[in-house]
């Protein structure tokens, strides 16, 4: 059939089965190379090959059928040569020999119960262990999970390519050979690990927003992906907390995406954005998961003694931290328009978060709800020893001087505006406060 | 009396050979860390050589307090 279509038809066949391979295989078929070889490090190679020739030659010979099989079993092919290359190079060492069989064997320990639909959630707990080091965790979950290339990685995360091929090559090292299971995690560990995972999808989230990213040419949407990531997640553990409560809170941010960045580059901040143009149905449905949440406040301290992990879904720390930032999310996409936003629920949602996480960055968050619920007085005064708490932290004397300008004191705003000016470092928030500072109306002399 | 002889550098015939130190997890208080230990040598108090499948399975053995360094043996 194929060939009865004109060529660039075909090849346009070829470029959309390719694209649709890439995001329903790409990590199925690494984590199932895994599970087969325990060889991380073979199978990603694999099925870049494999990816690589049938962009050579479905366009030519035509879309097979079954893309999935056709890349499955290209890829098994290049780690088997690859397998029976090491194999013969190992022969001439004898002093180091790993034969087949061994392999065999311990690819054989990898999870025996687990099916085949499992394979990409054993592969995220991989990438996402504890034993890896965090920077290393994303970098992996981005190559092997989604499917990006170093280069979009190192784009995104704002890393030297050289660095990021190094630091995947050292991470790959690291998860073929310290142990680390490629494995769903023991019911007694699996929040905890559940956690970590989370934290990586959100992190990998965020690095799509990241400023200054220039027009990266990437062949995905982080966001997308990362959403992606977490029904995969849902579907396969069900009814976890904080899957569900980031799932809600990806699912509001990202509702935005559209409206945050004007056509000439700049950002759009959240109170000028069109409301008409955020995707409805993405904030109907975070909404709709957030009143399906417990929101069993976790306790409030575990102590060392106790499993936290004996009941099946406990919310930890981490989900509860979810939930509430989706419930603010929530808040800011429903209401009707900025000045109709209900900043009293805001300043309420942010009271729990920061004595859930102390945090102070969550506390500078609190004080611009807070004054914009009862005032700019009420919003300094729960800025009183954040400067000491965030040194180094510009968006303090910001924050502080925008209330200051609203509490009528514009020489202290003043003040504030040029301490923020000496510790900005991105040069559109510095344009944006001395664009403030230029604006005040100063008293004479 | 039994005696243990640790080899800094060069293999031990018929010893237990580690993998390197790259692939170590360092567990202190039952937190995992993605390195080695790197204190000094004088602070080696006790060593176990365990057969497990995987990592996770050592984790699961460790007392809850305390510090500890786990290493694949080289397989040979």
């Amino acid at each position: 059939m194929t060939d009865a279509l004109p060529d660039d038809a075909a090849s346009d066949a070829a470029s959309t089965a390719l694209a649709d391979a890439w995001r329903t295989s790409w990590s199925r078929l690494i984590g199932l190379l895994i599970g087969q070889y325990a060889r991380p490090d073979l199978a990603e190679d694999a099925v870049s090959d494999a990816f690589e020739a049938a962009a050579r030659h479905w366009p030519v010979d035509g879309v097979p059928m079954n893309t999935g099989a056709w890349l499955l079993t290209a890829a098994r092919r290049r780690v088997l040569d690859r397998l029976r290359s090491e194999a013969v190079h190992r022969r001439k060492e004898p002093l180091m020999v790993v034969d087949d069989e061994m392999r065999a064997a311990s690819a054989a320990v990898v999870d025996p119960g687990a099916h085949v639909a499992d394979e990409q959630l054993r592969l995220i707990f991989a990438c996402c262990h504890p034993a890896i080091a965090p920077d290393d965790r994303v970098a992996l979950t981005l190559r092997f999970v989604v499917g990006l290339t170093t280069t979009e990685i190192a784009r995104l995360l704002l890393v030297q390519e050289t660095a990021m091929a190094a630091r995947l090559t050292r991470a790959k090292k690291r998860l073929a050979s310290s142990g680390i299971p490629f494995a769903t995690p023991p019911a007694a560990r699996l929040d905890e690990r559940l956690d970590v995972v989370a934290t990586v999808v959100y992190l990998a989230f965020t690095s799509g927003y990241h400023p200054g990213v220039g027009d990266v040419p990437l062949r995905v949407d982080l966001g997308d992906e990362a959403i992606r990531l977490l029904r995969v997640l849902d579907s396969l553990l069900p009814s976890r907390p904080v899957v569900r409560a980031l799932l809600a809170l990806l699912l509001l941010q990202h509702s935005r995406r559209d409206t945050r960045i004007a056509p000439d580059g700049t950002l759009i901040l959240l109170p000028d954005q069109d409301r008409s143009r955020w995707h409805r149905d993405e904030i109907a449905e975070g909404i709709a998961i957030l009143e399906s949440l417990p929101s069993a406040l976790p306790a409030r301290e575990t102590p060392s003694g106790a499993d936290p992990s004996a009941d099946t879904s406990v919310v930890t720390r981490l989900a509860e931290e979810y939930r509430l930032q989706a419930l603010i999310a929530a808040e800011h996409a429903t209401a009707p328009t900025a000045a109709d936003t209900r900043w009293y629920v805001i300043a309420g949602l942010y009271l729990q978060l920061e004595r859930l996480t102390g945090s102070p960055v969550v506390r500078l968050a609190r004080a611009v709800a807070v004054a914009e619920a009862s005032g700019p007085e009420a919003g300094l005064e729960l800025l009183d020893g954040l400067e000491v708490a965030l040194p180094r932290h510009h968006r303090v004397p910001a924050v502080r001087a925008e209330l200051l300008v609203r509490a009528g004191d514009p020489t202290a705003a003043a003040a504030s505006y040029r301490e923020a000016l000496a510790l900005v470092t991105n040069p559109t928030e510095r344009t944006h406060l001395e664009s403030r500072l230029a604006a005040l109306d100063l008293p004479a002399g | 009396m039994r005696f243990v002889v640790l080899s800094l550098g060069s293999p031990l015939p018929s010893g237990v050979s580690l993998a390197p130190p790259e692939t170590a997890t360092l567990v202190v208080d039952s937190a995992v860390h993605p390195s080695g230990f790197d204190g000094g040598l004088s602070e080696l108090s006790a060593f176990a050589v365990i057969d497990a499948a995987s990592l996770d399975e050592v984790l699961d053995l460790l007392p809850p307090v305390g510090t500890f360094e786990v290493r694949p043996t080289e397989v040979a």
